[in-house]
């Protein structure tokens, strides 16, 4: 997370990489899943198609048809600098017939997580960051993150009060709310954490009340609490979170938010919530050592609807345990 | 719709839910407050490098290029949850 800054700021880095096609990807997904894609990450960076183990995180050049060319995992520009030096010398150096592409089907996935992404839903943006204990000051631009957070077309309705008047009120269901207190109301401010459990879920209500009706344009203001303490025992079963680092941690956070939902279209047009949270404990990846719920640190969320970027449609974290049933698993 | 919530919606919405122009705070805060405080702002460059998103992706773009591909790997997407 760091080099996000420390190697991706860099002008000098932000130049160079104009000699390139850019591209980001999760790599444990590549380095473990039986995917075709990540089959063929393994067999160019690894010479075999079965998983791979240890870390792979890092900075690779590639020529389009796969051949790695350099790699090397840096958090400092100035090393970033000379790798890709490297990488360009490397693929100038190459013949002609080696910079050819292949075909796409050789490397295309059968299976991601973005297949889902649910057009004509709600997907929201979450950043995450640290904020000073006293709250929002001029000064509070801490550590964050970033995650997405999907509902298909079928839950928007889970969202509407049945009446649209002025001051009706309606709860989220549960299975909704839940689906934020486990897997986004999390601290992943410094790195991920994991989702939590049913379980360790103690609230999460999010309340809904109709303000102005205008036209079509239904302003519905928005509230929610949530409380979730993991005693730090996974129980999620066999996913890939059952390999990630699991210690006692526990969040308490209140939500306030306004979103407008067009009665005609069925759509959200606008959705803007704050979270407020206090966290203790970690995954022994979240930089939270010696944070405990006597003395927690202090996270804020804000929750928005996402744009058309690509990066924008990039799935959830947690979207393996999601549980929905739009959401489908690869095939065996 | 739980007594708490009620009171949390009433303290937390500054101003009558039918007012045409309703601002929600959070601690005092307006919301825009806290999005200003959040979200990623010019200090964050990096956002600003094109990147497609995905292995597959980049390498196909790179092949219609006629460019090397560079690939940012970590646990986590760098673009997302990392």
């Amino acid at each position: 997370m760091a080099g996000r800054r420390s190697v991706w700021n860099d002008p000098r880095v932000i130049e160079k990489v104009l000699s390139f096609t850019p591209a980001t990807d999760e790599v444990w997904r590549l380095q473990r899943h039986p995917d075709k894609e990540c089959q063929f990450f393994r067999q160019q960076v690894a010479g075999r198609t079965t998983p791979i183990g240890g870390s792979w995180q890092g900075l690779y050049v590639f020529s389009p048809s796969g051949k790695l060319l350099v790699r090397q995992n840096t958090l400092q520009a100035d090393k970033a600098l000379i790798l890709l030096e490297k990488g360009l010398a490397a693929w100038e150096a190459l013949p002609a017939e080696e910079r050819l592409p292949i075909d796409p089907f050789i490397y295309e996935p059968a299976h991601r997580w973005e297949l889902f992404y649910p057009t004509d839903g709600l997907v929201l943006r979450s950043t995450s960051r640290d904020l000073p204990e006293k709250g929002l000051t001029s000064e509070t631009r801490g550590r964050w993150n970033r995650d997405h957070i999907w509902f298909h077309h079928s839950e928007l309705k889970e969202w509407i009060p049945t009446s649209l008047k002025s001051g009706q009120v309606h709860s989220l269901p549960a299975e909704l709310a839940m689906r934020l207190a486990r897997f986004h109301i999390v601290d992943n401010v410094s790195g991920q954490e994991g989702p939590f459990s049913p379980e360790d879920i103690e609230k999460a209500e999010v309340t809904i009340t109709v303000g102005d009706c205008e036209s079509d344009k239904v302003t519905l203001l928005l509230s929610g609490e949530f409380r979730s303490e993991s005693d730090g025992v996974y129980k999620l079963g066999e996913t890939d979170w059952k390999h990630f680092p699991s210690r006692t941690r526990g969040v308490s956070a209140q939500l306030v938010g306004i979103a407008t939902w067009n009665s005609t279209s069925l759509r959200f047009e606008s959705f803007e919530a704050a979270v407020s949270g206090k966290v203790w404990g970690g995954s022994g990846l979240n930089g939270r050592r010696g944070i405990t719920e006597v003395k927690p640190a202090k996270v804020g969320w804000f929750l928005e609807m996402t744009g058309d970027s690509p990066s924008s449609k990039l799935a959830p974290a947690f979207v393996d345990v999601y549980g929905a049933d739009w959401i489908k698993p690869p095939t065996p | 719709m739980t007594p708490l919530s009620i009171l949390l919606l009433l303290n937390l919405c500054l101003i009558p839910i039918s007012s045409g122009d309703p601002v929600c705070s959070l601690e005092d805060q307006p919301l825009k407050n806290w999005k200003q405080a959040i979200e990623p702002g010019p200090e964050d460059r990096w956002l600003t490098i094109p990147w497609h998103t995905s292995l597959h992706e980049g390498l196909k773009k790179a092949g219609e290029e006629g460019q090397p591909l560079l690939l940012w790997l970590m646990n986590g997407h760098p673009l997302g949850c990392t």
